[in-house]
């Protein structure tokens, strides 16, 4: 389909066999050819163009027209802003044609049409006098009349134009008219769609060796996340949460994609922030099989936030910005379960009261507030609180752990949970012969009255 | 010619092995007088692992620290693997909604989250209790210590007192039937071989937050309180 100019010097033709091309050259790469990769490295070639202007038309699967007229005083002029498309289109590795004129669809025919001449037009007259040049074969308005036009000797677009309108009209179609009209700026053209910049990114990378290592799948996603990053600043926003897909091979293995999400409590939009996230995951995924290729979407997006910095420096909240960041790192590789927060509930039971949730994703700057009031009180409560409290042997009638145990303080009774499980225990401080302190009641409710550990004094 | 009365006292910057060494950058009063005497300082140092060894979990360790967290104006503390589940209203009003409990479920990913924690420099206060660790890692946790003023705490069992530690103060605590008794293990100075005694009478009293009962006092309201319907 198509073969870039080494190919070409080495012998290489279209149309040719792909045996016969790799056996001319046998390291050549062959890459496959279809609509969806076309689309996405079309989408990719966009999203490359668009800082220089947002105003951009996906005209076919090759060709993009681009609207400069409010970017040429920013680039320095059109030649300028000609060489710097063209060098990050090198830079993207593609061969390209580019063409400048004052209405689009001139341009488009003034790149497609072969043979080397020159392709620039930006004014009306030089525009007329360039186009008059071209072939009839390659105005594709043009196509389904060319044998006619071929018989009158009609060849070149200026010939065309001297043609009476009436009698081209009636003998061929008025599209053939409008289109004529259209490159030659006569009369606008209303068949182009701006191009809409998608709502989400969606991105996808074909390793090109199965990848089984960590070091090799950041590798790959470091060039994701800049692309990612590239969009977000070209959009202006941040993400807060984004989602990588691994894909395996789903002929030979059981599962066909292991999925990854990244979360962040503050929006970010740095790649280094995310590749931090990815790489505390990626450390301890266990891989079922190796990875074919990578697939990075955004879920959550937000506008940029603005930052207000303080007029005063302030000495304490020099950390506050990490405070975060370390959390977010430390859910990303401990998991959200194992770090937990504490959310006291309103209760007089004490294990109730005690209540530890997991690490909220939405948190907001200040740490969350308790839903109760804390007021002083003046009953001692232990440092560690057992979960559930372990039935102690009595000696007599005080407790017995490691030891007979004193009782120092006296009765707290707590009695609670009347409407579910009603509780009525006599809660006393109690000392063994080395010292320790220990929180212990007494129930003489339930199938098991008797002397309870509750706590421990640390 | 002026006569030197001695020649300990012949200038200031003259160390005498008496002396403690030079105190570290930061530190925090401790609460208890005669602990601020022995430590270099006269407060736990801020920016450097402190090692206490304990005997059995329970014994006053956490409760050790409550005045210094008072005067440090804690705003975020963090407990790697605590022994027992820890109870939320044990601690000053500031940092109850503000304790984060972590649980790894590796002894690596503890040593690596703690090292996180302190290298961020956004944490006040770290207690971290480990069964077993290497020399190495807890040099590891030391260096990342220094990097911020994080007050860093790290519980050991018993066993542990003879065994050696980069950690620059190390305290051995052992229970009494009238608080603690504390043996300095190791710190910059001197030696400090006679134990020091403290009284923790008040660990038992009401230095925790109960609930506001206000919620549930309705003798006065002639209609039903509406907190009270769950």
């Amino acid at each position: 389909m198509a073969c870039s100019p080494l190919a070409r010097q080495a012998g290489v033709r279209l149309g040719m066999p792909l045996s016969s091309a790799q056996g001319l050259l046998p390291q050549a790469l062959a890459q496959p050819h279809t609509p969806r990769l076309l689309a996405q490295r079309l989408n990719k070639i966009t999203t490359q163009l668009l800082p220089y202007t947002p105003c951009l038309v996906q005209a076919n699967a090759y060709t993009l027209l681009l609207e400069v007229s409010a970017s040429l005083r920013l680039f320095g002029g059109i030649h300028s802003l000609r060489s710097k498309i063209g060098q990050t289109l090198r830079q993207a590795g593609l061969s390209y044609r580019l063409a400048t004129s004052c209405v689009a669809q001139a341009a488009w025919l003034l790149a497609t049409h072969p043979g080397s001449h020159i392709r620039h037009a930006l004014a009306p007259h030089t525009l007329a006098r360039r186009l008059d040049k071209l072939l009839c074969l390659h105005l594709p308005a043009a196509q389904p009349y060319l044998d006619w036009l071929e018989g009158i000797g009609c060849r070149h677009l200026g010939m065309l134009r001297q043609l009476s309108r009436a009698e081209l009209q009636r003998r061929t179609s008025p599209n053939l008219l409008q289109a004529l009209d259209c490159v030659y700026g006569k009369t606008p053209d209303t068949s182009l769609a701006w191009f809409i910049p998608p709502d989400h990114f969606h991105q996808q990378l074909e390793l090109p060796v199965p990848g089984v290592r960590s070091e090799t799948l950041s590798i790959a996603a470091q060039r994701l996340l800049h692309d990612l990053c590239a969009w977000l600043e070209q959009t202006k926003r941040a993400a807060t949460r984004i989602s990588l897909i691994l894909k395996h091979d789903a002929r030979r293995y059981a599962t066909t994609r292991t999925t990854l999400t990244l979360q962040s409590s503050q929006p970010l939009w740095q790649a280094e922030d995310w590749l931090r996230l990815l790489n505390a995951q990626l450390a301890h995924l266990p891989l079922p099989a190796p990875v074919l290729s990578l697939h990075l979407q955004t879920q959550i997006l937000q506008a940029r936030p603005t930052t207000s910095a303080a007029l005063l420096p302030s000495a304490k909240g020099a950390g506050s910005a990490g405070f975060h960041e370390t959390l977010d790192l430390l859910a990303a590789r401990l998991g959200h379960e194992a770090i937990l927060q504490a959310a006291p509930r309103q209760d007089h039971r004490p294990e109730i009261a005690n209540n530890w949730i997991p690490l909220q994703a939405n948190r907001t700057s200040k740490p969350a507030l308790a839903s109760c009031r804390f007021v002083e009180s003046q009953t001692p409560r232990p440092a560690w609180l057992l979960e559930t409290p372990t039935p102690l042997a009595s000696q007599g009638s005080r407790p017995f752990h490691n030891g007979p145990l004193m009782l120092k303080q006296g009765p707290e009774r707590i009695e609670d949970g009347w409407w579910s499980a009603p509780i009525r225990r006599d809660y006393y401080v109690a000392q063994s012969s080395q010292g320790a302190c220990y929180w212990v009641f007494y129930t003489d409710q339930g199938d098991k009255p008797g002397w309870f550990l509750h706590g421990l004094f640390g | 010619m002026q006569a030197c009365a001695s020649l300990e006292n012949l200038h200031p910057a003259l160390w005498r092995a008496s002396q403690l060494a030079q105190a570290p950058a930061a530190v925090v009063d401790t609460g208890y007088a005669p602990l601020n005497d022995v430590l270099p300082g006269g407060g736990w140092p801020l920016g450097e692992l402190i090692e206490f060894c304990l005997p059995q979990a329970g014994i006053g360790e956490v409760h050790l620290l409550h005045p210094s967290l008072t005067t440090l104006e804690a705003a975020s503390v963090v407990l790697i693997q605590p022994p027992y589940p820890p109870c939320a209203t044990n601690w000053p009003t500031q940092l109850a909604s503000s304790c984060l409990w972590l649980r790894p479920q590796h002894a690596t990913d503890a040593l690596w989250a703690a090292e996180q924690v302190l290298r961020s420099r956004s944490f006040t206060v770290l207690l971290l209790w480990q069964q077993t660790l290497s020399f190495q890692a807890a040099r590891r946790l030391h260096l990342a210590a220094q990097a911020g003023r994080t007050l860093c705490v790290l519980y050991r069992p018993w066993r542990a007192c003879s065994q050696a530690s980069p950690a620059s103060l190390r305290l051995s605590l052992q229970p009494t039937p009238q608080g603690l008794s504390i043996h300095v293990l190791k710190r910059r100075g001197h030696p400090h071989t006679s134990p020091v005694l403290l009284r923790l009478a008040t660990r038992t009293k009401a230095s925790h937050h109960g609930l506001d009962s206000s919620a549930f006092s309705s003798f006065r309201t002639r209609h039903p309180h509406p907190t009270l319907a769950h």
